[in-house]
């Protein structure tokens, strides 16, 4: 970049300098050319004189002198180089009385002039372009200091120091915007960084409980001798830790899947209440368990585009949950509709106790339970985030409304299949 | 020494109160703030280890409410997140240590220990009445020179009566402190076991170490 416009800046005021040059030769070359030949007819007029006084006769001495002082009838000038390297100015014109008349001058001093003249231009071009080329680098330098602090402190930022910005305000106006958008980048990461270590956080936070529960059940029961009653219970004890253990290791994988783009995923273009029927049917089992009766309401064919595998962990993960906190004998309805031409929306009521509005904010942070009771296993807080992550990926959303004492309903949103036309029936 | 445990995880509460127990401790367990403070009112706790994350209270406001009463039962904090931040808080809030999770038991036993014993204006594990060496660290009882074997509830009797050393310990006290909720006997079971105690330290010896101070309860001391 320096370099570029350092030879630009060089290039240009040479240009510059050879076309002044240049010139300067022309215009000396064309005024002492003039001045030769002022000299030649000069020096005519001299002979003319000296000739008279020679011996010629006045009338042709006055004739002459006449014909070079006025404007003599020249027909042709021209340099000519003798043998010895020697070189003349040959001026020919014609006589008023007929005839033509020749007189030649040497040109060595008009030829040495020049040389020199040309000489010391070329000697103070070359000079004047070193010298171009010196401050040419001298101002990219200058002009691309803040570039290269720029440069610099781009090169510091890392994923601890995201909060930093680029100086947009120190910058050529030119590159402010990149400057600016540069700064938007950064924080994009930031806040994108910030989540993820939020939730490694959280993550690590969920598992040192249980570790510390494993740890000191292990390390008392090894205190002492035991009976074997005794340490089967511990083991036991063990166990079911473990495997609640296992359980959160599994939720975090599937977090750090869903987070993963979805283009290199198959998204297909599908009916959402196909999906809605074939979850529901599987919900049931749960449901006729807990005495909930799950109602299925699709109008029409809701054609939607999505990855299967992800909405159907979606759906399937807000209706275990609806039929969860009903009471028995509730109902949980799900349904699909187009909610316009460009999305469609799958919904999740059930008349269960309701979340308190202090919670509703946060139902869809990791690790965010409504109760902080850790007893019920299998429940980590995971499921409404992942909801909301699958959703993010596919381009769709999640939303809650709740009343307590009247139930919750949760609404996704996911984007309509442009392959088939919605026929708009709901 | 009576130790309250307020611990929300199930199996990390109860393997704590369990090696607690082991150890002599007399531990009341509960797995709720709001129900941590009532008890920290009603009983007179050598030590309360308690977790950050509580239902319905957490740590720091048990912690908090206990200091403005001006209760100076030494605190052990347990918490799954270890930011320096957390520490400093905890210590500001008046904690009187900090054990981030998971830990190791022997290190939770001896800080515990350790704690029971400041709280008792101890600083050296080893209190020594009379000829009567009592290692809390190891837990074991010499006098003059010679080991002595005690169950148990005897040591830990004869640990709560040397942290008292020189003071008049009424019965209802002892028991509190030797007791957990879950006890089903009653006060006059110390009088059996302060019996126990003196056949094992006093019977041979003619300086006697445990008196009687009727009406008012038993006091260990080498200068009566």
């Amino acid at each position: 970049m320096t370099r570029r416009i350092a030879i630009t800046i060089l290039l240009t005021v040479w240009a510059a300098i050879i076309i002044a040059g240049s010139a300067a030769w022309g215009v000396a070359y064309f005024v002492m050319r003039n001045q030769l030949d002022r000299s030649v007819l000069d020096k005519a007029k001299e002979i003319a004189v000296r000739s008279t006084a020679a011996g010629g006769g006045p009338a042709n001495r006055l004739k002459m002198a006449i014909e070079v002082e006025a404007d003599p009838n020249v027909v042709d000038k021209k340099f000519i180089s003798m043998p010895g390297g020697k070189e003349i100015r040959q001026i020919v014109y014609v006589r008023r009385e007929g005839g033509q008349a020749t007189i030649s001058l040497s040109a060595d001093n008009f030829r040495l002039t020049l040389n020199v003249l040309a000489a010391s231009l070329l000697g103070c071009g070359l000079l004047a372009g070193l010298m171009a080329m010196l401050l040419a680098r001298r101002l990219a330098q200058i002009a691309l200091r803040p570039l290269r602090q720029t440069a610099d402190s781009i090169a510091e930022i890392d994923e601890s120091k995201l909060d930093r910005r680029i100086a947009a305000a120190e910058l050529p106006v030119e590159l402010q915007p990149m400057a600016g958008r540069l700064n938007e980048l950064l924080g994009r990461l930031g806040v994108a960084f910030e989540q993820r270590r939020r939730f490694l956080a959280d993550a690590s936070h969920e598992l040192r409980t249980p570790v510390a529960a494993l740890i000191t059940t292990m390390e008392i029961a090894l205190r002492r001798p035991r009976e074997a009653a005794e340490l089967a219970e511990t083991l036991q004890m063990c166990l079911s830790e473990a495997r609640h253990m296992r359980v959160l290791v599994q939720a975090l994988l599937r977090q750090v899947r869903s987070e993963g783009q979805v283009n290199d995923e198959l998204t297909e273009d599908i009916d959402a209440g196909q999906m809605l029927k074939e979850c529901a049917d599987l919900a049931d089992s749960l449901a006729i368990e807990k005495q909930v009766t799950v109602v299925r309401s699709v109008q029409g064919s809701v054609p939607i585009r999505a990855v299967v595998g992800r909405l159907r962990s979606v759906v399937l993960n807000l209706m275990s949950n609806a039929i969860e906190y009903s009471p028995p004998g509730a109902t949980v309805e799900v349904s699909a509709a187009n909610a316009d031409n460009s999305e469609a929306e799958i919904a999740v009521r059930d008349n269960g106790p309701g979340i308190a509005p202090e919670h509703l904010p946060h139902i869809f942070q990791p690790f965010y339970r409504a109760s902080k009771h850790r007893e019920s296993e299998g429940h980590l807080g995971l499921g409404l985030f992942l909801v909301k992550s699958h959703l993010k990926a596919m381009g769709g959303d999640c939303r809650v409304e709740s009343l307590p004492g009247a139930g919750t309903t949760f609404r996704v949103r996911i984007p309509s299949s442009a392959a088939l036309t919605p026929n708009g029936g709901r | 020494m009576r130790i309250l445990v307020a611990e929300d995880h199930a199996t990390l509460a109860r393997s704590i109160a369990n090696g607690l127990r082991e150890e002599g401790f007399a531990v009341d367990l509960t797995a709720d703030g709001d129900e941590a403070l009532q008890l920290t009112r009603a009983n007179p706790y050598d030590c309360l280890v308690l977790d950050v994350m509580l239902p319905s209270r957490d740590g720091w406001s048990i912690l908090q409410h206990l200091r403005k009463t001006g209760a100076q039962t030494p605190v052990l904090m347990l918490t799954a997140r270890d930011a320096i931040e957390d520490r400093v808080k905890g210590l500001n809030l008046g904690a009187d240590d900090y054990l981030v999770k998971p830990f190791a038991w022997d290190e939770l036993l001896a800080r515990v220990r350790a704690l029971v014993r400041r709280g008792h204006g101890q600083k050296s594990p080893v209190v020594q009445v009379g000829d009567l060496q009592i290692d809390t660290a190891g837990k074991t009882v010499q006098r003059a020179g010679k080991p002595i074997s005690l169950s148990g509830r005897e040591y830990a009797l004869l640990e709560y009566l040397a942290h008292r050393e020189g003071k008049v310990v009424s019965r209802g006290e002892i028991w509190d402190h030797l007791y957990d909720q879950t006890d089903e006997t009653t006060s006059n079971v110390v009088d059996v076991y302060i019996g126990y105690l003196r056949q094992k330290i006093d019977r041979d010896f003619e300086q006697k170490l445990i008196h009687t101070r009727r009406g008012l309860g038993y006091v260990l001391s080498a200068d009566l």
